[in-house]
């Protein structure tokens, strides 16, 4: 049985008429990488601040380890935040920066000393520990903030989109960095980030947020490939959503009657209501295997190169909305050629909502 | 070889022409500016006992009547100290306020800071009779007390105004951090939002210095035996003018370029940090 770090109990959370969090309940586990994803204004960096101790829900309530944090301050909490603008102490040095949390728990000079160096080796900063937080690259001062919160060793180490203020190259290579530090620390991370990317890199847990309440909770690879809900299909990577209406209902399948099609996909949703089925656009294919269905045909309206596939758009016959299709990289495709596509069945994903 | 030379001469002056209107302007609105401070400085140096031209110096004689002056020392001695002690509590007064402003959730929060910048738009004279009628109500003797709590009523909305300024959304989000890692109100206050601003409350500082070190009407209306540089000058300019009055003028003006020269010099200093 593992252990449960953090829980959240029905949080809510309203700013005046503002509702930012409605009926948040998710469980934690120890030494896990949790990742919360969403858009801006999806309510997870307020979810960690209160998490943190710099907000205090207006419902609901938070355990860490078992213990009730209600009224408990930042202070006091086991928790420390890397900040979206690091907010490392500009009149300090390296190791002043790092040294500070140590010196506010009393830790003896000795020890400090000790912990200080071992938390700097650890994020490789070792030979910059005197110099100025102003001397630092944006990627340095990065690592010093994780350091920081690292060294005065939290039971839940909150990142604020801790990220986000790298270039593209930087980022992917710090992200690698920090999934390698939280498996050698064992810490548990909770990481807040609006780049689905970079959560299916580092999550070993991920948590889409939209609109102030949870819409999946899962592991990269079932989030990805088995969306719960419209929302997430969309946000994680791109989706075709095909909408149909049940027709018959046979064990733990379902068959679905589409505008051109009838698919048998996994689920439980009595005969006759309205579905929609998510299929990601590498999961069409131009050949005919066992096992796949046919969607019919269209053709093409748009298409790009983009390194690992083609890209293109596929206007269905009797279908709304235009279809989204990653083709090999030796097939290229023509403007107007006209495609039969299929799927398997086990591709198709019924969502909830 | 010539011809290169020549052409950019040419350039040169045909610009200098171009631009004349502009740069006679300029010529004219630093003169205005600055020539009675030159003529100030330039007769302090002369040697005969009326300073007007014609210029008939150099001369140090009347600095060195100056410093002879006990009076006038003892009113320099006065206007150091009343100008240091009553910065000091305006900065730490400004802080508090600021800080309290800035980082508490205080209702009417707006209200406050409005109240505390309004002196800056009221004229001397008006603080000065206000003081002055409150000191005698209260029974207060006027002094260089007196004139140092003017000081204070007149610096301390400058430097909230300024502290104030410097309290925003990064600083508040380290001073956060710095909660986080555990330390309580007063250490980060301390070993934060102070170390943080210092460039502003150095700046605040000394601004406020050079206010009070220029400041005649209230330290006129609330100080009576013990008196200011400025005052001493005004009761001696009654008596008429003289070198003598020009070399002290030269002095008060120079130590103000000092001080605002090192103010200078430190904030583009903290830019480039």
């Amino acid at each position: 049985m593992t252990e449960e770090s953090v829980r959240f109990l029905d949080i809510g959370m309203r700013f005046g008429a503002t509702v930012a969090l409605v009926g948040i309940n998710l469980s934690i586990t120890e030494g896990s990488y949790v990742v919360l994803l969403g858009p801006s204004g999806g309510g997870k960096t307020t979810l960690l601040n209160i998490l943190g101790g710099f907000l205090e829900p207006t419902s609901g309530r938070i355990e860490i380890k078992g213990e009730d944090m209600a009224g408990v301050p930042a202070a006091k909490r086991p928790t420390a935040t890397v900040f979206q603008d690091y907010a490392l102490f500009p009149h300090m040095s390296i190791e002043g920066n790092v040294a500070f949390g140590l010196k506010m728990r009393k830790v003896p000079r000795a020890a400090r000393e000790i912990r200080v160096s071992k938390a700097l080796a650890m994020v490789k900063l070792g030979p910059v520990a005197q110099n100025r937080v102003h001397e630092l690259s944006g990627g340095q001062r990065q690592r010093v903030a994780l350091a920081r919160s690292l060294v005065v060793e939290p039971s839940v180490l909150l990142l604020d989109e801790p990220l986000g203020a790298l270039d593209l190259k930087l980022r992917r290579q710090m992200q690698d960095e920090l999934k390698a530090i939280q498996k050698r620390v064992g810490t548990t991370f909770v990481h807040v980030t609006h780049d689905q990317e970079e959560a299916m890199a580092i999550a070993d847990t991920i948590v889409v947020m939209n609109r102030g309440s949870i819409e999946d909770v899962g592991t990269p690879e079932r989030v990805y490939l088995r969306p719960a809900t419209r929302f997430t299909a969309n946000f994680m990577g791109e989706s075709n959503i095909l909408t149909g209406r049940v027709t018959e209902v046979s064990g733990e399948f379902v068959t679905v009657a589409t505008a051109n099609t009838n698919m048998a996909v996994r689920g439980t949703v009595p005969v006759d209501y309205e579905v929609a089925i998510s299929i990601r656009p590498e999961h069409l294919h131009t050949e005919d295997k066992s096992g796949r269905i046919q969607l019919g045909t269209g053709y093409v309206t748009e298409y790009g190169f983009r390194g690992t596939h083609h890209q293109c758009t596929v206007r269905m016959e009797r279908f709304d909305t235009p279809l989204r299709v990653r083709l090999p990289q030796s097939k290229i495709p023509a403007s107007g050629e006209q495609l039969t596509l299929y799927v398997d069945p086990d591709d198709a994903v019924l969502l909830d909502r | 070889m010539v011809t290169p030379n020549s052409r950019v001469g040419v350039m040169a002056s045909s610009r200098l022409f171009r631009n004349f209107p502009a740069i006679s302007y300029v010529v004219l609105i630093y003169g205005f500016i600055f020539l009675p401070v030159v003529v100030l400085v330039l007769f302090s140096f002369q040697d005969s006992r009326i300073p007007i031209p014609p210029f008939d110096g150099p001369s140090l004689k009347w600095y060195g009547a100056i410093l002879d002056d006990r009076r006038m020392m003892d009113a320099l001695f006065n206007s150091v100290t009343v100008g240091l002690l009553s910065s000091m509590v305006s900065v730490v007064l400004g802080f508090l306020a600021a800080y309290s402003l800035a980082r508490l959730n205080i209702p009417g929060a707006r209200f406050f800071q409005g109240l505390l910048i309004a002196p800056l738009t009221v004229s001397y004279l008006i603080i000065a009779m206000g003081l002055l009628i409150t000191f005698t109500e209260l029974g207060i003797p006027k002094s260089l007390l007196t004139v140092g709590i003017g000081h204070v009523v007149i610096n301390m909305p400058l430097c909230f105004a300024i502290l104030y300024s410097q309290m925003g959304e990064h600083q508040a989000n380290v001073e956060r951090a710095a909660r986080d890692l555990g330390a309580h109100d007063l250490q980060v206050m301390l070993l934060v939002s102070v170390p943080m601003l210092w460039p502003a409350l150095f700046a605040s500082f000394v601004l406020s210095v050079t206010f009070s070190w220029d400041e005649f009407i209230i330290a006129f209306m609330v100080s009576r035996f013990d008196v200011t540089l400025p005052v001493e000058i005004w009761s001696m300019l009654r008596s008429g003018l003289n070198p003598k009055t020009n070399a002290v003028g030269s002095l008060v003006f120079m130590v103000s370029f000092v001080v605002v020269l090192l103010l200078d010099v430190l904030i583009s200093r903290t830019r480039r940090l």
